[in-house]
Formats: C-alpha cells, sequence, structure tokens
C-alpha cells in the first residue's frame, strides 16, 4: 500500500490532534493507493492460501472443512477474489499505518461494512462536535478535501473493530476511552483513506517505554529516592500530558 | 574463540567479566593498571568495545561497562554500530522478546534504521519474529537461538496463538474422572473416614495422565495444577493438605506438593424446613391460631414428637 502525500492533509490532520477536558484527542486520515509494494506480495500469498477455495494449500484438505470457504464475510463470499481482494487492501493498510504491528492474521469478522457513507461522516461528526471540535469539519472543511481525494459517493466504508489486545489504539497501561477506525474505499480509483481517532484520558501517563528490560540496569538505584515517589520510568517526564504532577 | 587480544585487554576484559552484573566504570579501568597511561587504557577499552566483548550502560547518569561472555561475543562482534544496538537491545530482551515499539525508545533510532537493520539481521539468521499470545498483533524480535518464554506462547494450552479449548476441556474431564474414581469407594452410598489419606496429589494426576497418553505434549506438574485448579473453582474438586501433624506451621505452606484432592459430590439441598412438619405441611397456609386447624391440635406434630 503507498501512502500517498497531499499538501492539504497536514492541516487536517493537525486540527485532529487536540485536548478537551476530559481527554487528549488523537487523530488521523491517511490516503492510500492500493498498490502492492514487496511485503505486501507476501501478505496477498498468505491470504490466497487462507481464503482461496482452489488454492494448492486448499485443494487437498478434506470437503467437511469448509468452515473456512464458506464464509460470508463484510466483503462477500471469501471465495469470490474480489472480496478477498478487500480484505487485502484493508489489511495492508493497517500494516502500512502502524508499522509495529502485523495484522496479517486478522479475521475478516473484525471488518464491518457501514451501510452508508452518510450515515458514518455524520457519527465521526458528531464525535468532532461532542469534543468542541467544530474547527475541522466547518472552517478546514475536511470532508470536502476528503472527497475531492477519494469520490465519498462511490466509495464503500468498512470499520475495523479489533479485540482489545490486538488493538492498536490502546495505550500500553490503558486509558483509551474510545477509537474508531474507518477505511473509505473506491474501487475504481484503488484508492483507501484511513480516518482514525482515539480519545485517551488524562489520569494514565502516556508510557513511552516498555519495562521489560530493567534486568540490566540495577533496580536499587531508585529506591533512594524517596518515600514519595514512584519507580522512575524513562521518558515519562516529558510525555506526561496533564498539568502539575511531579514526576521526577 | 580466537584471543587476538593484547596483553591490557585481556587484562581489562578478565577483570570486567569478573565484576559480573555489576560492570566497571572506566575509573575502575583507570585502576586496574594504574602504570599505564591514559591514552593506551581508552584505546584498549575502545577497542573491546568496537568488537563487542564488553558493552556500555547507562546507570544513574554513569556509564557502566559490562563483559560479554565467550559465546555471545562471535554474533555481536562482527556487526556495525546501529545493527549492534539494535542486536544487543533484543539480546537484553531474553526470551521474552522485545517489541519494534519499545525498541524504538530504547535505542532511539529512527523507524527506518531500525526497520533496516532488522532486515539485515534476519537475513543473517541473528534475530527472528516471534508472536505473543498476549498480543497478537505486536511484532515481536527476539535472539534465533532462544525459545520463546512461555508467557509469549502461552504454553500447552495454545495452538498457533488460539486457545485450544477442546484440549483444555478434555484433559480437564479426564483429571476430574480420575479424582472421581479415587475419591469415594465402589459402594456409591459410603464415603471414606476421616483419617483416609490416599486422595490424589497434583503429581498423581499427571502421572495418570502420561500413562494413559492422552496428552500427545508433554505436560508438567505446574500444568496440570493449572487444570485442577479450574476443577477446584468450578467447585467440581475440593483440596486440602493431606497430613497435618502437629508441629505443622502456617510458613509450610508453601509447596504445591502437599494438596490433594477430592471429587465434590453434589449435596443434597438439605434444610431444617424438611424435618419439621410446617415444612412440608399442605396446609400450613391455612394453620393458625384457635383455627380448625391450628398448632396447638396439629397431627404431624404428635406423630413427630411421639418419639
Amino acid at each position: 500500500m503507498k501512502f500517498l502525500e497531499y499538501p492539504g492533509m497536514e492541516a487536517i490532520n493537525s486540527a485532529l490532534n487536540f485536548e478537551t477536558p476530559e481527554c487528549k484527542v488523537f487523530g488521523r486520515v491517511e490516503p492510500y493507493s492500493c498498490k502492492a509494494a514487496g511485503a505486501d506480495k507476501k501478505l496477498y500469498k498468505q491470504l490466497e492460501n487462507k481464503y482461496d477455495p482452489t488454492s494448492n494449500a486448499n485443494i487437498l484438505s478434506p470437503p467437511e472443512d469448509d468452515s473456512i470457504r464458506n464464509i460470508i464475510s463484510p466483503f462477500g463470499p471469501m471465495d469470490q477474489p474480489a472480496s478477498r481482494k478487500t480484505l487485502f487492501y484493508l489489511i495492508g493498510t493497517l500494516n502500512a499505518s502502524f508499522p509495529d504491528y502485523d495484522f496479517s492474521d486478522t479475521k475478516p469478522e473484525h471488518f464491518r461494512k457501514e451501510p452508508s457513507v452518510g450515515i458514518v461522516v455524520n457519527s465521526i461528526n458528531a464525535t468532532l462536535f461532542n469534543h468542541g471540535n467544530e474547527r475541522a469539519v466547518k472552517d478546514l472543511r475536511i470532508w470536502e478535501s476528503i472527497d475531492q481525494l477519494i469520490d465519498l459517493e462511490d466509495s464503500d466504508v468498512y470499520s475495523f473493530n479489533p479485540d482489545t489486545d490486538s488493538d492498536p489504539n490502546e495505550e500500553e497501561g490503558g486509558g483509551t476511552l474510545w477509537s474508531f477506525n474507518y477505511f473509505f474505499y473506491n474501487r475504481k480509483l484503488k484508492r483507501i483513506i484511513y480516518f482514525t481517532m482515539r480519545g485517551v484520558s488524562y489520569g494514565v501517563p502516556v508510557e513511552e517505554d516498555g519495562d521489560e528490560d530493567d534486568g540490566n540496569f540495577s533496580n536499587t538505584d531508585d529506591d533512594q529516592d524517596g518515600v514519595g515517589h514512584r519507580r522512575k520510568r524513562s521518558n515519562v517526564d516529558d510525555d506526561f500530558v496533564a498539568g502539575d504532577m511531579d514526576m521526577s | 574463540m580466537a584471543t587476538n587480544l593484547t596483553p591490557l585487554e585481556e587484562l581489562f576484559y578478565q577483570e570486567c567479566l569478573k565484576a559480573g552484573n555489576n560492570g566497571l566504570t572506566s575509573t575502575d579501568f583507570g585502576g586496574i593498571h594504574p602504570d599505564s597511561p591514559v591514552m593506551d587504557t581508552a584505546i584498549a577499552m575502545n577497542s573491546l568495545l568496537g568488537r563487542g566483548f564488553i558493552e556500555v550502560f547507562q546507570v544513574r547518569g554513569e556509564q557502566v561497562y559490562k563483559a560479554l561472555k565467550k559465546e555471545e561475543i562471535g554474533k555481536a562482534g562482527a556487526l556495525q554500530g546501529e545493527e549492534q544496538v539494535v542486536y544487543n537491545t533484543i539480546r537484553a530482551s531474553g526470551n521474552e522478546g522485545i517489541w519494534t515499539k519499545h525498541l524504538k525508545s530504547k535505542t532511539n533510532l529512527h523507524e527506518a534504521v531500525i526497520k533496516r537493520c532488522l532486515r539485515a539481521l534476519e537475513q543473517k539468521a541473528l534475530v527472528k519474529a516471534i508472536k505473543s499470545v498476549k498480543h497478537p498483533t505486536r511484532k515481536l524480535y527476539m535472539l534465533m537461538e532462544l525459545t520463546p518464554s512461555v508467557e509469549v506462547t502461552g504454553g500447552p494450552w495454545f495452538t498457533d496463538q488460539e486457545l485450544d479449548v477442546d484440549f483444555v476441556e478434555q484433559l480437564t474431564n479426564q483429571c476430574y474422572k480420575y479424582i472421581l474414581m479415587k475419591s469415594f469407594p465402589r459402594d456409591a452410598s459410603c464415603i471414606f473416614t476421616s483419617t483416609h489419606s490416599a486422595y490424589p496429589s497434583a503429581a498423581m494426576v499427571r502421572k495418570y495422565i502420561m500413562d494413559k497418553r492422552i496428552s500427545q505434549v508433554d505436560l508438567s506438574v505446574a500444568d496440570i495444577t493449572m487444570l485442577l485448579d479450574v476443577l477446584v473453582y468450578d467447585g467440581k474438586v475440593e483440596r486440602f493438605i493431606a497430613q497435618v501433624d502437629e508441629d505443622w506451621d502456617d510458613e509450610d505452606m508453601d509447596t504445591d506438593s502437599d494438596w490433594v484432592y477430592k471429587a465434590v459430590r453434589d449435596k443434597k439441598a438439605e434444610s431444617a424446613w424438611q424435618d419439621c412438619p410446617c415444612g412440608v405441611c399442605p396446609v400450613a397456609d391455612f394453620c393458625t391460631e384457635g383455627g380448625p386447624v391450628n398448632p396447638a391440635g396439629c397431627n404431624y406434630y404428635n406423630k413427630w414428637l411421639d418419639f
């Protein structure tokens, strides 16, 4: 999946990242072209082997094993190449947008085909307005920009709803209050716009570091820092979002 | 391992090895061979660092050097700069593996750089990608030769990142049947005396399961104990300490091997209302003081109290 650069996107993206009294909101809109790059080809083969009844991997399996072949997914029956293509593009988009994650094993049931573009647009607008952000829609007119890129009338919309432990929008340490993931897919133009937002509560520090590897550092250092202090996590000082807690 | 180290480097390396996990600071190095000039010390240290014999960490703002064991040296030694940093960070994560996001923050390297290094390391067969059952979508890397820990793979209960529910259920049932068999005598209406102590322990259950070859994978006592815990929480089995002698202390309680398991037989729902006539009386609602049916003249009570 090839990420497409457009000059107007930066302004839109910065308008989608803002703070409200209850939470900090992160959002981004990313246009992709449905071109298979190197790693994508491997993903494509993997999916074909999994879902295509005529592929070599599946030809030899017994006929009772129909559970995979007859899946009616949100993209249509999975034994249709067009359905598999759609799944491939969506997974490819997720992989491209979240480089630290691998969504190759995501099942079709985690996606949903939304009934209409209009409903999704309204839902996103409602979320923005409820969080006090009218600027993105009314002043910056994000939907006009998006429409220029992808011709919304002619597009399908899919949403992605992962389990909590597979969710890239879940912050480490919890704190994600809400999130959504929408894909605007225009088959003719072979383009996808990935629109994601999440709201994170202030109560939990946004951790930059995993604590897995404290083995190499002598942990006794931090105990001497005094009674009231928690064990120090590097970098939290800089990235801590809300007000005045003293972490040093 | 070919030691083409100078005598000074060799000395430093040995001293550093001796220092173990605490490592040495640069001042310590200076103190090892106080006669040699500072320049030589610096050169030796740099050479050891560059060839991967020692590595440097930041502890409380100071730089500390730790020696790498012989087996670990050969591999990282040939790597340059960023690849070495990435490799070392991955190595430090042991058999838990490290997520690329954490790799980024620990090394402070740019994403593209890390991607390149990972690809190179994978090609050299030094690291491999693994998946964790706790976070199935995260990209984890670990050293090629290590086996992922149980936390990451989920142990015998997971096949291909998915919980094998059938397997677990089947095994749990077999455990329960065995315990049931051992918990009550042949004659189903009796129970064992309170001094009977031949109830199965986790180890005995494990032996039974292994002998019957129900599971294709090897299960440890800890794994079996997990299944037995499920039975306990489901209320099917109870566990207790088999033999309690006089000098048994609360501190003795940590060994799992003291627990034995006994199947719970369905307790009949008994209550005192069944014993007393009023509980089963067909006209209890109608019965009242001074009425046609009353407690004083109750026939059922007369019968009941007539021992």
